[in-house]
């Protein structure tokens, strides 16, 4: 059973949106029906997912009956799921596991987060927070201080500098300015990143990515054919977990989770890293990306920061990530963060991204994960 | 038991519940059992993978903590920056520091004769001493200033903004300019130095800053409408740094002097210093060596922050007021 995506929509991702959080899920789940060239309407809907982080963010909850009275129907069945900021990626892994066993014949995946709701990003933060182990939130540390310790852990290990880091940021800063959809679209500097203010040592400010407000919406089809001739297949998925504490690993600088997940959705797809024109992954910090090119096999372990400086990784490289502009620039509104990930990709292998368009694109890989890496969702996908 | 730091980070932006800067890390015992520990701000910038140490636990209102403390003992030379420190409560201010310990930079627009006296009285008490030539009105000079210190000394543990004027005049004598100097110095100047040190403190883990301000800033007081102003101006300062640095360890907190005798106020006509000490409960004026060491027990006691304290031997309670 192949199973693919039929219909895509994203909001403009926004630093401090006007809207409400609901109004921001009704835009995604009114836009995804509507992408559907040949057609689809709520009745052919028997599923929906949710993804969605906390309520402290839009202040609410139990969205699942409030999608489908946007569809006009309720004999559907409905779940929210939250794996941290993987719940995108776990709503998309479910979505294809229910519609690949014959569980279900068309899903409806959105993700939304108000982030804004919170006032200040400390207080974002605090609410993040709670999605580390429970001795990682009562020693005080927030994810930027967890991805700190795995930064310098790396940094001690490998000799990398934090310009290394810097080049993760520059270059997402740059593609995110070819996406109308990102949320801050302005062209930083190594000089800028560096200057910019240190938040928990290693890691500045410019090393982080956006606390924003967003939704995202993708229709997966048992029946992908009959809804589009331009369908996007998701060839294969992994979902994998570690430990949700950095300290309990074996070695702080990995993130394995990354590499099962990887292991697993190259397995069920028959595809490798070296099949894959496009990624978009989850760098939720700079070092993120740096460690995922090395979990998802593009570089050698401590290699990393060579495919920046190569141009391998770069918007025109070899193989390009993030040309969204990733949750640096393009933002991370938690739940639709996953979510928007597979819709860009959908966009990608159907030639549809405007500026920011990966020539010859066929085939894409998206790595969302949550925590310090305790979750993490990886799908293969072909046009 | 010893355990080893693996990995650290020093967290500058505070977080909810727990507002407050502070290391985290990873350790290792020897059996390879690890954890993960708060660290004490005031190891900043001395932390590195490796150090040795032992785990203590430490009740707090959200639970119990894991805190490190490393083994290595943390001796530093602490720093007081006193902004008009050549004469008056600033130089009584920079000696008593001194005789707390403190290294001392003295502020001041020109080294004259007082400065060199100060200097050299706080040299005696056996610390070491600097001078730094410094407009408090010019956020250029202060910066100057400001890294002039921490290039002699490295840090800067305590802020005390002293500097300050009087250009006395009743209402409709008071010149434009007499209003715009006093602004400047006394208030602006609290300003331009707080903003250039407290960024340092942040990464230095933390600090004192102390605003002189003036009991006629609570009461005000007859011909001094931009003197009142500008202490007056200081209080709400304070307050809202005190808000504000509070969780990178800064506290903040002003002292308003009554009459303090030094020539400033020996300046003011001797008529109006009578009728002054007539509303007075104690009929003096207020030693600047007094106003020094209420500074320096509010540079030791770490629980006073954000509050204005009166020193004017109680004026504040006389009737009519001052």
């Amino acid at each position: 059973m192949r199973v693919g995506i039929v219909g895509a929509y994203s909001t403009g991702y926004e630093l401090r949106s006007e809207r409400e959080a609901w109004e921001l899920l009704e835009e995604a789940v009114r836009g995804a029906l509507n992408s559907v060239e040949k057609g689809i309407s709520g009745e052919d809907i028997d599923l929906v997912i949710v993804s969605n982080f906390s309520d402290r963010f839009g202040g609410i909850l139990h969205t699942v009956p409030y999608a489908l009275s946007l569809l006009g129907r309720t004999s559907a069945k409905g779940v929210r799921v939250e794996n941290a900021c993987a719940s995108g990626g776990t709503a998309l892994y479910l979505a294809w596991s229910m519609a690949r066993a014959g569980l279900a014949r068309n899903v409806l995946v959105v993700g939304f987060e108000k982030m804004s709701h919170q006032p200040t990003a400390a207080e974002a933060n605090e609410v993040l927070m709670a999605a580390g182990h429970p001795e990682e939130i009562l020693a005080g540390a927030p994810f930027v201080s967890l991805y700190a310790m795995i930064a310098k852990a790396y940094m001690d290990r490998y000799g990398a500098t934090e310009e290394d880091l810097a080049l993760v940021a520059v270059k997402n800063h740059e593609n995110g300015l070819r996406n109308p959809l990102a949320a801050m679209r302005r062209k930083v500097t190594v000089e800028d990143v560096l200057k910019s203010p240190y938040v928990s040592w290693p890691l500045k400010l410019y090393d982080s990515s956006l606390i924003s407000d967003g939704a995202a919406a993708v229709v997966v089809s048992a029946e992908p054919r009959r809804f589009t001739d331009a369908p996007v297949y998701i060839e294969g998925m992994g979902l994998a977990h570690d430990t949700p504490g950095i300290f309990e690993r074996p070695d702080i600088t990995e993130l394995r989770a990354m590499r099962f997940a990887a292991e697993e959705a190259f397995r069920i797809s028959g595809l490798g890293v070296k099949d894959v024109h496009i990624l978009e992954v989850h760098d939720a910090f700079t070092i993120a990306e740096l460690i995922a090119y090395e979990m998802l096999g593009l570089a050698k372990r401590g290699e990393a920061a060579k495919l920046l400086r190569e141009g391998i990784v770069m918007f025109g490289g070899e193989k390009p990530v993030n040309p969204s502009g990733g949750l640096k620039s393009k933002g991370h509104p938690i739940g639709a963060t996953g979510v928007g990930m597979a819709a860009e990709i959908f966009w990608q292998l159907r030639g549809e991204a405007g500026s920011r368009q990966v020539e010859g694109a066929e085939r894409g890989l998206m790595e969302n994960h949550g925590g310090t890496g305790g979750t993490v969702a990886v799908a293969v996908f072909s046009r | 038991m010893v355990w080893r730091l693996i990995t650290y980070t020093e967290l500058y932006t505070p977080v909810p519940p727990y507002k407050s800067t502070y290391a985290i890390g990873v350790v290792e015992d020897e059996s390879g059992r690890r954890a993960v520990v708060r660290i004490d701000r005031r190891y900043f910038g001395r932390l590195r993978t490796g150090m040795e140490g032992e785990v203590v636990e430490e009740w707090t209102v959200f639970g119990t903590l894991k805190k490190f403390v490393p083994r290595e003992e943390v001796r530093v030379t602490r720093v007081a920056l006193v902004t008009g420190g050549a004469r008056g409560i600033g130089s009584a201010i920079a000696l008593e520091l001194a005789r707390a310990g403190f290294s001392i930079a003295v502020a001041d627009l020109a080294y004259d004769q007082d400065a060199e006296k100060t200097l050299e009285a706080v040299k005696s008490l056996g610390v070491e001493a600097t001078f730094v030539a410094m407009d408090v009105s010019s956020a250029e000079s202060v910066e100057r200033g400001v890294s002039e210190v921490l290039s002699k000394f490295g840090r800067i543990d305590v802020l005390v903004n002293n500097a300050g004027i009087t250009r006395d005049a009743y209402l409709q004598r008071m010149r434009p300019e007499d209003w715009d100097a006093v602004v400047r110095v006394n208030l602006t100047g609290a300003f331009h130095c707080s903003k250039a040190v407290s960024q340092h403190m942040v990464r230095a883990g933390g600090g004192v800053i102390v605003n002189i301000s003036s009991i006629v800033g609570l009461v005000g007081n007859i011909g001094q409408a931009n003197y009142a102003a500008t202490k007056s101006g200081l209080v709400g300062f304070t307050y809202t740094l005190a808000k504000e640095l509070a969780p990178y360890g800064i506290r903040v907190v002003a002292i308003a002097p009554g009459f303090v005798k030094t020539r400033m106020a020996l300046a003011v006509p001797r008529s109006i210093l009578r009728d002054y000490l007539k509303r007075s409960p104690v009929s003096r004026l207020v030693e600047p060596e007094e106003v020094a060491r209420l500074v320096r027990h509010v540079v030791e006691n770490e629980a006073i922050n954000g509050i204005v304290i009166p020193i004017d031997l109680g004026l504040g309670i006389s009737s009519p007021k001052a």
